[in-house]
């Protein structure tokens, strides 16, 4: 039997991230409004592009544009800097401090077990559902209709070599190594 | 013991939908973007604008401003609008339907705490919630919504055991001052 514990890891947060589209349209969006922003004032030197210009000259189209970017560009990074992952666990952890999630590698089954605020859950997933399992030097990262991230450090009954042979044994067209 | 089948129909989604706070905050940002682009395009550097000026393809494409209309027109006219559309909640409903046949969502409410049964594609999964975990309570014409981490929305014809005046009492007892009673 194989148990791992599923602590909450910055880089855990990161690989969801990266899998969400929200994210990366988000991310475009302001990288867009943050290249847009140094073209005109570091390239295109166009220092009267600012708010104060078109409120003193009266245009009212460039005042709403200008403060509605500003807004947009001001609450993105605020978003940002909340969810950036090292911050958004160091969050987690201070609200949850009783939280665990322990997964347990069977014969037929793998049980994810979690305990958050009361609420317990206890899934049970067949090998069958797992989509596909990747490996690098740091952790196993097993896909079934979410993903689960495993960190060689975080085994609390055997290795991560015997969890790679039992993957292998139980979804061998699955593995990517 | 009162027990209710929890469909993800079109329905359930939409109410999930209308009570998501993240939802909300997405289509507030994406409704100012859509009025500074909209401006924006309005004027002389906008796409129509650049178009026209423009007599030549060789011209347009050596006219710095068409890029970035071209880019905002994609990003707020049709990369946002693509993830809205495909969030839907009745084109998840169909996608839950059709990847997930067997989907069964039964919530069991007793006397300790309310447990969730749910099973899919194999997979099964069990969560009990304490009664101090919801946030509160609402009793709508046709349901009565359940506001947890996300909402939980009881339909009236959705149970198998107990009715909808048997939960609306149990919920009263546990939750007491977390409940509201809305339209009836």
């Amino acid at each position: 039997m194989i148990q791992v514990d599923l602590k909450k890891y910055p880089q855990k947060v990161w690989n969801r991230l990266s899998r969400s589209p929200v994210f990366w349209v988000a991310v475009t969006t302001q990288i867009g409004i943050l290249i847009c922003i140094v073209y005109n004032y570091f390239i295109k030197k166009d220092y009267l592009g600012s708010l104060e210009y078109y409120i003193f000259v009266g245009d009212i189209r460039m005042v709403f544009v200008l403060s509605v970017t500003f807004i947009i560009f001001v609450a993105g990074y605020a978003f940002a800097f909340l969810m950036f992952p090292p911050f958004k666990v160091w969050r987690f952890n201070r609200k949850h401090p009783d939280f665990s999630d322990i997964i347990t590698f069977g014969d037929e089954y793998f049980v994810r077990e979690i305990h958050k605020n009361g609420v317990v859950s206890h899934n049970e997933c067949p090998y069958s559902s797992v989509h596909s399992v990747y490996k690098n030097d740091k952790n196993i990262a097993i896909l079934t209709d979410r993903m689960i991230t495993l960190f060689n450090d975080s085994y609390l009954n055997g290795t991560p070599a015997e969890l790679e042979a039992l993957l292998k044994e139980k979804c061998p067209d699955k593995c990517k190594f | 013991m009162i027990q209710v089948n929890y469909k993800l129909d079109t329905r359930t989604l939409w109410v999930r939908r209308m009570l998501n706070t993240k939802y909300w905050i997405f289509m507030a940002f994406y409704i100012l973007l859509a009025a500074v682009v909209t401006v924006l395009e309005m004027g002389s550097t906008g796409l129509a604008a650049t178009l026209i000026k423009n007599d030549s393809i060789k011209n347009l494409l050596q006219d710095k401003s068409f890029y970035g209309s071209v880019f905002l027109w994609l990003v707020v006219y049709v990369l946002f609008p693509i993830v809205i559309i495909l969030t839907l909640p009745p084109l998840q409903s169909r996608k839950i339907a059709k990847y997930s046949p067997d989907y069964v969502n039964i919530f069991v409410f007793d006397e300790e705490k309310i447990a969730n049964e749910i099973s899919y594609n194999g997979q099964k999964t069990h969560i009990d919630i304490p009664y101090t975990n919801i946030k509160s309570v609402k009793r709508r014409k046709d349901s009565i919504i359940i506001m947890l981490k996300y909402a939980v929305c009881i339909f009236d014809d959705a149970y198998i055991n107990g009715s909808p005046a048997e939960l609306e009492s149990l919920l009263k007892e546990k939750c007491g001052n977390k409940y509201r009673s809305g339209r009836s």
